[in-house]
């Protein structure tokens, strides 16, 4: 993680966003690639532009972004679809990046997010051991802040 | 009442009519748009009592939908619900016209003191 914003702000945006939002307690937990690398991640990114310019991005296993969806849906996980999921996970990205944001000095842009599908492990970029890891009921979270232009 | 509810997030488009059918406005007819354009279309053929609105979504976004309100001289109550509070944006909104910024993550008594308070000299209307 590169930012001027210190990593326990990050925590603490990312642990009230889906405490006000779903209703979830979210933990830190430290990188445990045996843990994460069995599960698939569905990842949301928004970049910041301007005097600051940079990426944040979040991402959950398949799993706990399904629970998200209905959450937010207010349906049950079965019911929730591939494009509520994005959906969800798209606007969970948006408000941690733009929570960030808002601590930043300058005048900054934030993007609309962007959501790649389902992924394995071993695409999730930046690489895994860079981002902050939370776990959540079994699912896991993860965040990260990179600072700099053409993410 | 009529209430457009304008935000690019279907999730949080779901959890703002959710949100509000859980208050007092359980026979307001609210209806959704998806960006700043489709809004524009929406509130000109038929004005709401309130516009909720996203700042940042694509295609025209909601403070480019209320200058343009302000430009066609449209007089609706509109407010913000955007995860991107800065002052700067803030004092946009306010400039603009708006009558509230409320930010995202936002609590269900937040949205509904906001709400209440802008709709308060249409729900006492006779």
């Amino acid at each position: 993680m590169s930012a001027e914003i210190p990593t326990a702000k990050l925590h603490e945006i990312t642990k009230n966003v889906w405490s006000m939002v779903l209703g979830f307690r979210i933990q830190p937990v430290k990188f445990d690639a045996g843990k994460a690398g069995a599960q698939e991640f569905v990842l949301g990114k928004v970049t910041i532009s301007g005097t600051w310019q940079g990426a944040v991005t979040l991402g959950c296993s398949t799993n706990l972004a399904r629970r998200a969806a209905a959450a937010m849906f207010g349906k049950l996980p079965a019911e929730a679809d591939a494009g509520e999921i994005r959906d969800a996970l798209g606007e969970l990205t948006n408000m941690v990046g733009g929570n960030y944001k808002t601590l930043l000095k300058g005048d900054c842009k934030l993007s609309v997010p962007n959501v790649l599908d389902t992924v394995p492990f071993v695409a999730v970029n930046p690489a895994p051991p860079e981002h902050e890891w939370f776990e959540c009921d079994g699912g896991m979270v993860l965040v990260n802040v990179l600072k700099g232009a053409a993410r | 009442m009529k209430i457009l509810v304008v935000d690019d997030s279907r999730a949080m488009r779901a959890l703002i009519r959710r949100t509000l059918r859980g208050a007092r406005y359980d026979e307001a007819n609210i209806s959704e748009a998806e960006n700043g354009l489709e809004a524009l279309d929406s509130i000109r053929s038929s004005p709401p009592d309130l516009v909720l609105a996203n700042f940042n979504m694509p295609e025209m976004s909601g403070i480019e939908l209320l200058e343009q309100l302000h430009d066609d001289g449209v007089d609706v109550s509109f407010g913000f619900i955007t995860s991107d509070d800065s002052e700067a944006n803030v004092a946009r909104a306010r400039r603009a016209g708006a009558c509230f910024v409320i930010g995202k993550p936002f609590s269900r008594q937040e949205l509904r003191r906001a709400v209440n308070e802008a709709t308060e000299g249409i729900r006492n209307s006779p």
